[in-house]
């Protein structure tokens, strides 16, 4: 008998399981069994979670502790924002539940902690979002199992959205970081070092195989008036070694529609004693001109001014760009590859330990910016 | 090579097209004897896309004997750079550049073409480069007008 199992999600629309159910709904593996989501979620968000529900044909149910009672759900797909995200999916995990969760995996380190404590405690899988299932990512993986670049000298990794209309930040001043950071995902803007850097972050000590030391951070307000109006930061760089020294800098954030002709720089370079490695997520790719209208940024949606929902983005007549089409960007493998570890009954290289170690170095990052110093892993608590 | 890019790249930033420059990313990879010089150099040259602000914080990575080296630099006025030499096994030496301005981008990649710099006409300014060997040293951030003399 072919494997199957029934996935519940947990938040709709103007979250990331927008692109999440689709491509568990495409495997045949897996069916969604409903929408669900904290009993108490206000009016809004109840809708959102609705209008998913109602897209992809099944149904809404409002309490999500009653949902963990169907005995067709073996595995959740976790988008709750961040301030929610822990302490669902440590519900989902008691109740015997494989967890899918968005990134990153919990916005302080006790939570993460007490997911990772909840996950082992109950047996389950789990599995947090990232690259390291892109096609290119797992180019580099075999190259570099293969020797190609010999001994890892340092990398060097950007990855940047070009999403959002740039240019009404007021600049001039450096941007004073709290730490612990706060208002990890607000309507208007994000934390981009939390949202962003978090994909170059558990990329590469995927790809080394290596624990990050130390953390050298700082953030800033370049591009965005909402993000500078809500004080969280639009972008960050990080200055980091991994076990045995190797240098690591990683630049992360969102810098607006205009500055790329795709969906924003993202490219790691892996200097190597025998050769140096550029994984660049835009490449391959198709590159396009024809006698057409030009591109041009959307109307700014009121409820989502950075693009980030795709909901918003249809409302607000968003277009995409097509003078660059990579070839190789999968929308679904992520999805795959953690539906083939449930069916091999293997762990996830992206479990919440791998995501909690993450989370770790991104808190060190927001360490480091308010304090001015080099923070050393592991941190306290 | 540089009697081309810098004032091409200056010339972008001069037009306005990208904004204002927020923030440099320099890779520099390339056999060199003097790879502190050459990240001084670069720093030097990085400064001036930014317009020249006073630097505010400095942290330096790696060995002063090595030539893997990274340069992270904050401006007072919010403005930031990161800088990376580095080996390059190929033949060719390889560069790369991005310079993001709040409303837009300019970069910057050799590959296919030769990418060294010989910085012939930068002058070396020393107590930079003598911050930065603090730095790496001592495996400290300098920060404060007091530290950082440049």
């Amino acid at each position: 008998m072919s494997y199957s199992l029934g996935m519940l999600l947990v938040s709709g629309d103007y979250t990331h399981q927008e692109m999440y159910a689709p491509a568990f709904a495409r495997d045949p593996r897996c069916r969604l069994v409903a929408v669900t989501d904290e009993a108490d979620v206000d009016a809004e968000r109840r809708a959102w979670n609705e209008a998913l529900a109602h897209r992809h044909g099944i149904p809404h149910i409002a309490d999500l502790s009653e949902s963990l009672q169907l005995p067709q759900t073996q595995a959740v797909s976790i988008c709750a924002p961040p301030d929610r995200r822990a302490r669902i999916a440590i519900q989902c995990a008691r109740a015997g539940k494989h967890l899918y969760l968005d990134k990153p995996l919990a916005p302080r380190l006790e939570q993460a902690h007490a997911i990772v404590t909840a996950v082992q405690q109950a047996g389950v899988h789990s599995h947090m979002f990232s690259f390291i299932t892109q096609p290119w990512a797992r180019r580099a993986e075999r190259l570099l199992a293969g020797g190609y670049v010999g001994q890892i000298r340092a990398i060097h990794a950007e990855t940047l959205f070009a999403k959002g209309s740039a240019g009404t930040a007021v600049l001039g001043t450096s941007r004073q970081e709290e730490y612990p950071p706060g208002r990890q995902q607000l309507v208007t803007a994000k934390r981009e070092l939390d949202n962003i850097g978090i994909y170059p972050i558990s990329l590469i000590s995927w790809l080394t195989k290596k624990r990050y030391r130390t953390v050298y951070g700082t953030t800033a307000n370049y591009f965005f008036r909402e993000h500078q109006e809500q004080d969280v930061e639009d972008f960050g760089v990080l200055s980091c070694t991994l076990e045995g020294g190797i240098p690591i800098t990683i630049a992360a954030g969102r810098t607006g529609w205009c500055s790329h002709p795709a969906g924003g720089l993202n490219r790691v370079t892996v200097v190597g004693s025998k050769q140096t490695l550029v994984l660049d997520a835009n490449q391959p790719r198709l590159e396009v001109y024809a006698a057409e209208p030009p591109w041009t940024p959307p109307a700014g949606h009121p409820k989502d001014p950075m693009a980030f929902w795709s909901t918003s983005q249809k409302e607000a007549g968003f277009t995409p760009k097509r003078t660059w089409l990579p070839l190789f960007a999968d929308v679904t493998s992520d999805a795959r590859y953690f539906l083939d570890c449930l069916e091999a009954d293997r762990p996830s290289e992206m479990s919440v330990v791998e995501a909690a170690r993450a989370t770790e170095v991104l808190l060190a990052g927001y360490r480091s910016a308010a304090t001015g110093k080099v923070v050393e892993l592991d941190l306290p608590g | 090579m540089d009697s081309k890019l810098f004032p091409a790249v200056e010339d972008v930033i001069r037009s306005g097209r990208i904004g204002r420059p927020v923030f440099v990313r320099w890779l520099l990879l390339g056999q060199c004897e003097t790879p502190l010089k050459r990240l001084t150099q670069a720093a030097t040259i990085a400064r001036g896309w930014l317009g020249g602000p006073t630097i505010d914080r400095l942290y330096a990575l790696g060995s002063p004997d090595d030539s893997a080296l990274v340069l992270s630099m904050g401006f007072q006025d919010g403005t930031a750079a990161m800088l990376a030499t580095g080996p390059e096994p190929a033949p060719e030496a390889r560069i790369d550049i991005l310079i993001l301005g709040n409303r837009g981008s300019v970069c910057f990649d050799s590959s296919g073409v030769d990418g060294a710099l010989t910085f012939d006409d930068v002058l070396l300014d020393q107590g930079l480069q003598a911050v930065i060997e603090f730095s790496l040293r001592h495996r400290e951030p300098m920060s404060g007008p007091g530290a950082l003399r440049s």
